[in-house]
């Protein structure tokens, strides 16, 4: 709670090194708007569980070479999260609501932590939430979405309007099959960062069992 | 028919005489009568039943436990909002946190309050940041003379590094990044971490920046009120604010949010209004037990006011004394003091009933009966002084004050009955011709020559009485449960349990206080605890704890970690090499470098508790330290025993370090003297046995005086052990009550001269006299105060048992004296 709330205040802010934050402005997006695409929304807002295979790169300037590593995903609508990293080391984060339980295993270490007293960990949870939720309504207020088909798929452009997304993220992409699974989530930060993840093997609406629940979702 | 005027009381008991020594000993009492009533504009009511505790080491940890602020519930008030069944989830949430901010802004503008949290100040990320982020490598480690040069070894860079990338891995990347460049090593993060896993453990749940319950349905507000918690009349207004305002503010939202609160303002106004409902119950209905009582017996109103006249006084006095002495008076004091008229009202009746009864014409017996009244009374009054004065020795405060009470005002009583009441025999005197008062006509004399006739079943059914409370005493037990002595209002204690379950400080049930001349020195005796606690927990022998030391460690121990750093070779060449072989890029970390030569240059300042002052979080540094007796002390907090004596050894001989369980204190404290105050109880029975002995002289009247008082005391305690009653120390004060009682009662009930001498020592007047002290006591069966119903039950079944076994031996011994005879 506090950590994050730390990492996340303004003062922490302030700690970006000058120069990394300018970047040209993204070019215009193409329209139509999301929810005028037609079967987007029914496809995207389709998903109630989720369960996918995760590779996940980011470049990083700081970082000589882009991070990349893989795992599991698991995804219960409305608030619920389970990202099991199995590649280079594993570690878990699972999210129920605002609480986030952090498990590094290979490090020994495991942290629980609250979201509710930072605005941009929230934000930035809660983002991963309406996305994998399929939750175009409530990405619509928050960002200007687009989207443009594809082959056999769309391809969302969210472009945060309002704080605190608007001082981290410049836009989002995501890439969506024509039968609502995740195929691939980008985020372009402000100060030129990116992160990559790509889904495969996902199985979508098929419910979770009890055990299921206990083992994914307990924060 | 005797000539009234036989006695001449006139010569007795003339008009004043500047050579008589009882006008100055009036013109004394007079002169402590008007001191004792002008002290009673400062006295000031207590209502702590710890205030009763014993003296000594465990009421100083208690005094200690109530100046631990971190739970919130001495500070003031904890309010609960529940979220009513139709809102689920977040819904329910966002409205209770939206009830909460306007109720909290209500109380805030009141003035009434000197603080209203419903949730952590939006202020404190950056106040931590500010103040923490130039000093993470003063808080580096506990210990950094070991782990300082192993943090920057090429291996400890690297594992550090490794860790910064896994957390780059992670969603919260983009957080993690802003710090990177300036903390690789991850320092500020891992200060941050061990700060949520110590004192910020004991924060509620967060949600919208406001404190819920765990479960989300019940959104929290912290209070602390402007006047402290025992100003009654400033904490009973701001409950009824809290009250006023949520009923508005509930209204507003639709209705149905659940309003529950606790604090220590809220026992304190409900101890209070019990105690003074007691008191003006119990001094009101003793008052009309007596006045029924004595109209039943005499018919006359006007004797009825003198007998209470000394009874008022007596007690006017008593509460004088010791409002001179402490400046307070405790509720259940004066609870005993309102029944003491029952007590001391035996002294003017019995004397009142001499002066109007008609003299016997014998010679010499009115001179006799005069004596045997004096003696009588007197001895009433020495053996009740003596039995507290006995009690005035335990290391109960509150036992003393009601000693010190009873003593003064049985006393007072005596003296005002004695000095002032006489002179008036002119006035009470019978005229010739009226009839003998209506209580001498009552056929008890019929009824004791019944029970002489069958003295044999009279003996037998007392000796089997006495042979059954015998055989229920190893029974006996003692109070271990300090609830028993003030149990709270069952709904306000219901309520209390569920807002403090809501609370994480729930979980944290025991106490461990460091102290130190001042604060740096108890901050470092605090970081020694720590390591303890740390090493036990670690173990697995030892309980979860939340302490002060991640969150401000002593200056010592920060400066330690900056005179390590500078003892290191300079580490910057070495970080470079890591951060490179680690696949980063060391040009984008100058900033971790400056910060580095910041702190090897003496450019870095320890945080000090004033740095905290004013800031967001000032308030945990106030909420686990605290000043007590001219000494610092910090606090940490432990969960519940993982085993037996999982913190043996962790307190330390010279008191600087003491662990403490509020919840059992109080009923050790309760139960640690609980057998020397019966062996007080004791030794007041000897004291009374021997001023028996002596004043009686003959051994079979002694007896004869005591036996009665005697068995009702091994009745009483037989009853209270077969019952299964706990028995408590306030029991004991009954059993020196009844004590007092049985032998005034045994005094006249078994005197032969003051009964020769025309009812002094009658049956009917020894009956009013034991009545009126049983129904006095037996009233405060009713008070709502534990203690207080206590003594009723036992002093008022006790006094029954007591005229009963008294009249039963004066038939049994009057039946033996005329068999003989």
């Amino acid at each position: 709670m506090m950590l994050l709330a730390c990492l996340a205040s303004p003062a922490a802010a302030a700690e970006v090194p000058a120069g990394t934050a300018a970047l040209p402005p993204p070019s215009p997006p193409p329209p139509p708007p999301c929810d005028q695409m037609p079967g987007l929304a029914q496809a995207f807002s389709g998903v109630s569980t989720l369960r996918a295979a995760f590779t996940d790169r980011k470049d990083i300037a700081i970082l000589d070479a882009p991070l990349v590593s893989s795992g599991h995903v698991f995804y219960q609508r409305p608030d619920r999260l389970h990202m099991a990293t199995e590649s280079p080391s594993r570690q878990s984060v699972t999210l129920v609501g605002t609480r986030v339980r952090v498990v590094q295993e290979d490090l020994g270490r495991e942290q629980a932590m609250d979201l509710g007293t930072s605005d941009v960990a929230k934000a930035v949870v809660a983002n991963i939430l309406l996305v994998l939720g399929g939750r175009i309504d409530a990405l619509s207020a928050l960002y200007r979405c687009t989207a443009e088909p594809e082959r056999d798929a769309w391809r969302m452009t969210l472009v945060p309007l309002r704080e605190p997304m608007t001082k981290v993220v410049r836009r989002m992409v995501v890439l969506l099959a024509r039968d609502g699974t995740l195929r691939e989530v980008r985020v372009e930060e402000l100060d030129g960062d990116s992160s990559t993840m790509s889904f495969t093997d996902a199985v979508s609406n098929r419910p979770f069992t009890d055990p299921e629940v206990r083992s994914y979702f307990t924060p | 028919m005797p000539c009234p005027t036989a006695r001449s009381p006139t010569r007795r008991y003339g008009p004043i005489s500047l050579r008589d020594p009882r006008t100055y000993a009036r013109l004394a009492l007079l002169l402590l009568l008007a001191w004792s009533l002008a002290q009673w504009r400062s006295v000031r009511l207590e209502t702590d039943i710890t205030k009763f505790l014993p003296d000594g080491e465990e009421r100083r940890r208690l005094a200690l436990s109530g100046l631990v602020k971190a739970t919130g519930f001495s500070r003031g008030l904890v309010i609960d909002v529940g979220v009513p069944d139709r809102l689920a989830d977040e819904t329910g949430a966002d409205a209770a946190a939206a009830l909460v901010d306007g109720l909290a802004a209500d109380l805030a503008a009141s003035g009434q309050f000197k603080s209203v949290r419903a949730g952590t100040e939006s202020a404190m990320g950056a106040d931590f940041q500010r103040l923490y982020f130039p000093r993470r490598l003063a808080f580096l480690s506990d210990a950094p003379v070991a782990a300082i040069p192993r943090i920057f070894s090429p291996e400890g860079l690297a594992a550090a590094l490794a860790r910064l990338k896994d957390a780059l891995m992670l969603p919260s990347a983009p957080l993690v990044k802003r710090l990177a460049t300036s903390d690789p090593i991850l320092s500020f993060a891992d200060l941050l971490q061990r700060i949520q896993d110590g004192a910020a453990k004991l924060a509620p749940r967060q949600h919208g920046g406001h404190w819920f319950s765990a479960d989300l349905r019940h959104a929290l507000v912290l209070t602390e009120t402007a006047a402290p918690a025992f100003d009654t009349d400033a904490q009973q207004a701001a409950i009824a604010l809290v009250r006023e305002r949520f009923a508005a503010r509930d209204a507003e939202a639709g209705g149905g949010f659940a309003l529950a609160f606790t604090g220590l303002g809220r026992f304190v106004v409900e101890s209070e209004h019990r105690a003074k409902a007691d008191i003006a119950f119990a001094s009101m209905a003793s008052t009309i037990a007596c006045l029924l009582l004595f109209l039943a017996f005499f018919r006359r109103l006007r004797f009825l006011a003198l007998a209470f006249v000394p009874v008022s006084l007596g007690v006017a006095v008593a509460v004088g004394v010791l409002a001179g002495w402490k400046g307070s008076i405790h509720g259940l004091t004066l609870g005993f003091g309102g029944v003491l008229v029952g007590a001391g009202i035996d002294y003017p009746i019995l004397l009142l009933n001499w002066l109007r009864s008609p003299p016997d014409g014998a010679p010499g017996a009115e001179a006799r009966a005069a004596r045997a009244m004096r003696r009588n009374l007197s001895a009433g009054a020495l053996t009740s002084v003596a039995g507290f004065l006995v009690l005035a020795l335990s290391q109960y405060p509150g036992i003393r004050e009601i000693a010190v009470f009873c003593m003064v005002g049985i006393g007072s009583t005596f003296a005002f009955t004695l000095l002032f009441l006489p002179p008036l025999r002119p006035w009470l005197a019978p005229r010739p011709g009226q009839p003998a008062p209506a209580a001498t006509r009552l056929p008890i004399d019929r009824a004791l020559a019944a029970l002489a006739r069958h003295r044999l079943v009279v003996q037998a059914a007392i000796l089997a009485l006495a042979i059954a409370s015998a055989a229920a005493l190893p029974s006996l037990r003692l109070e271990d449960d300090a609830r028993a002595l003030d149990a709270g209002n069952p709904e306000t204690l219901a309520e209390d349990a569920a807002v403090r379950s809501h609370l994480p400080t729930s979980g944290f049930p025991r106490l461990i206080l460091a102290s130190g001349a001042d604060l740096q020195e108890a901050l470092a005796l605090n970081d020694a605890v720590h390591a303890d606690l740390a090493a036990r927990k670690a173990a697995g022998t030892g309980p979860d704890f939340a302490s002060l030391h991640p969150f401000l460690p002593a200056a010592s121990l920060q400066s330690l970690n900056l005179a390590t750093l500078s003892a290191l070779p300079d580490p910057s060449a070495s970080v470079r090499d890591a951060l490179a072989k680690a696949g980063f890029k060391p040009d984008r970390f100058q900033a971790f470098q400056d910060a580095l030569v910041d702190a090897r240059e003496g450019r870095v300042a320890p945080l000090l508790p004033s740095d905290l002052a004013g800031t967001a979080l000032g308030g945990i540094l106030d909420g686990f330290s605290f000043d007590h007796d001219g000494r610092s002390w910090v606090l940490s907090l432990a969960g519940p025993e993982v085993a037996p004596g999982d913190l043996d050894g962790v307190a330390h001989s010279d008191g600087t370090v003491m662990v403490l369980d509020p919840r059992t204190l109080v009923s050790s404290l309760v139960t640690s003297s609980q057998l020397q105050t019966l062996w007080l109880v004791v030794a007041g029975v000897l004291a009374n046995v021997v001023i028996i002995a002596v004043i009686r002289r003959r051994p079979r009247l002694a007896v004869a005086t005591l036996a009665p008082t005697l068995l009702t005391l091994l009745v009483v305690t037989g009853g209270i052990a077969a019952l299964g009653v706990p028995l408590n120390f306030i029991h004991l004060v009954s059993l020196l009550l009844i004590l007092c009682t049985g032998t005034d009662l045994g005094m006249f009930l078994l005197d032969d001269d003051a009964g020769a001498a025309g009812g002094v020592g009658s049956a009917p007047t020894v009956l009013l006299s034991a009545s009126t002290t049983a129904a006095s006591f037996g009233i405060l069966a009713f008070c709502q105060t534990s203690a207080l119903a206590s003594v009723g039950v036992t002093v008022g079944a006790g006094i029954v048992i007591l005229c009963a076994l008294t009249f039963a031996i004066r038939a049994v011994s009057q039946g033996g004296r005329h068999a003989s005879s």
